[in-house]
């Protein structure tokens, strides 16, 4: 290895290591429903693509005010608690662009027209990132559920439920 | 990058990956029940609160005693898996935020229960003799729920 190669080596390393911090600040600020930390970690013409499979759409949102709108006004609304796993992260980086492949295992309490409802759900994040001013920063966020079951359904039974807000919001 | 820029970046890299080993050992030997092994992964004068119903234990032979002699109280089996650390490193120090996903069979009143448990670790490391040590552990549970109940119906088993 020559130094330059080293050194692109290691920076490489940092890269992938930060964007995998990223990752775990988003789901930690998420889960305390700490949204303006959420949202520091969008660019300003991020798109927020929560509508990016075919079940269980939350919508596809443009730039930072949109997506700080998803997180303020509806996020709140579509559960009393929840908690998000990230796994496996598959990252890749070419200068200051990336792309982070992981999925997603997580839990919560949902609004429901029938009540308050325990759920798994599962799913997976294919994420374009972005290095501004040393910072990695999510460029565009999709998300693709595999399912979004109440506790004692299961997804075979019920693979999608569909919390009283976005109900609404789709009108 | 200056030789001693890439040094340190090598170093906050070694000092992540040896940290999150920490943590998964602490997961393999408490799922082992090799107490020995999980004690020697703390501090001298480490403090370990699990909050709640499992209390806060102050050095190294308060937190033998917890592992030696309450946890195989109460449950026989448990299986601890670790997600998504978040890891600050200052020169020796070291701050650790992690999931706790988990699943045991919990001695409860009514029987032999099997018990999801979702939480966070808050945890303090230190850097002594060349090796990460866990100085603080503070743990917050979300959830322990039977198997068949979920944490809307049973959200602290105990």
């Amino acid at each position: 290895m020559t130094k330059e190669e080293l050194e692109g080596a290691v920076r490489v390393l940092l890269d992938i290591e930060e964007i995998k911090r990223l990752h775990a600040r988003y789901t930690f600020a998420v889960d305390e429903m700490d949204w303006d930390t959420v949202i520091d970690l969008f660019t300003e013409d991020a798109v927020g693509d929560w509508a990016y499979g075919e079940m269980g759409s939350r919508g596809k949102y443009n730039g930072k005010k949109e997506i700080a709108r998803f997180f303020k006004e509806l996020v709140p609304k579509e559960a009393r608690m929840f908690r998000h796993m990230v796994m496996q992260p598959d990252i890749e980086v070419e200068g200051d662009e990336a792309r982070a492949r992981w999925y997603m295992f997580g839990f919560g309490t949902y609004v429901l027209p029938q009540g308050d409802v325990p759920a798994w759900t599962h799913g997976r994040y294919d994420n374009d990132l972005a290095k501004i001013d040393g910072e990695w920063k999510f460029k565009h966020l999709r998300y693709r559920f595999t399912f979004q079951t109440p506790y004692h359904e299961g997804w075979v039974e019920s693979p999608s439920i569909m919390p009283t807000v976005f109900r609404e919001e789709k009108g | 990058m200056k030789i001693e820029e890439l040094e340190r970046a090598v170093r906050e890299l070694q000092d992540i990956e040896e940290i999150k080993k920490v943590h998964a050992r602490y997961a393999y030997h408490v799922d082992s029940q090799e107490w020995d092994r999980v004690v020697e992964l703390f501090t001298e004068d480490a403090v370990a609160d699990w909050g709640g119903s499992r209390g806060r234990f102050q050095g190294k032979e308060e937190i033998a005693r917890f592992f030696k002699e309450n946890v195989p109280r109460s449950a026989t089996m448990l299986r601890h898996m670790m997600i998504q650390p978040l890891i600050e490193v200052e020169g020796d120090r070291a701050k650790a935020r992690l999931y706790l996903f988990s699943m045991g069979t919990y001695r409860l009143p009514q029987g032999d229960t099997a018990v999801w448990t979702h939480g966070e670790y808050r945890n303090e490391l230190v850097r002594q003799g060349g090796q990460w040590k866990i100085a603080r552990l503070n743990f917050e549970a979300t959830f322990r729920t039977p198997y068949h109940d979920g944490w809307v119906k049973t959200p602290k088993a105990f």
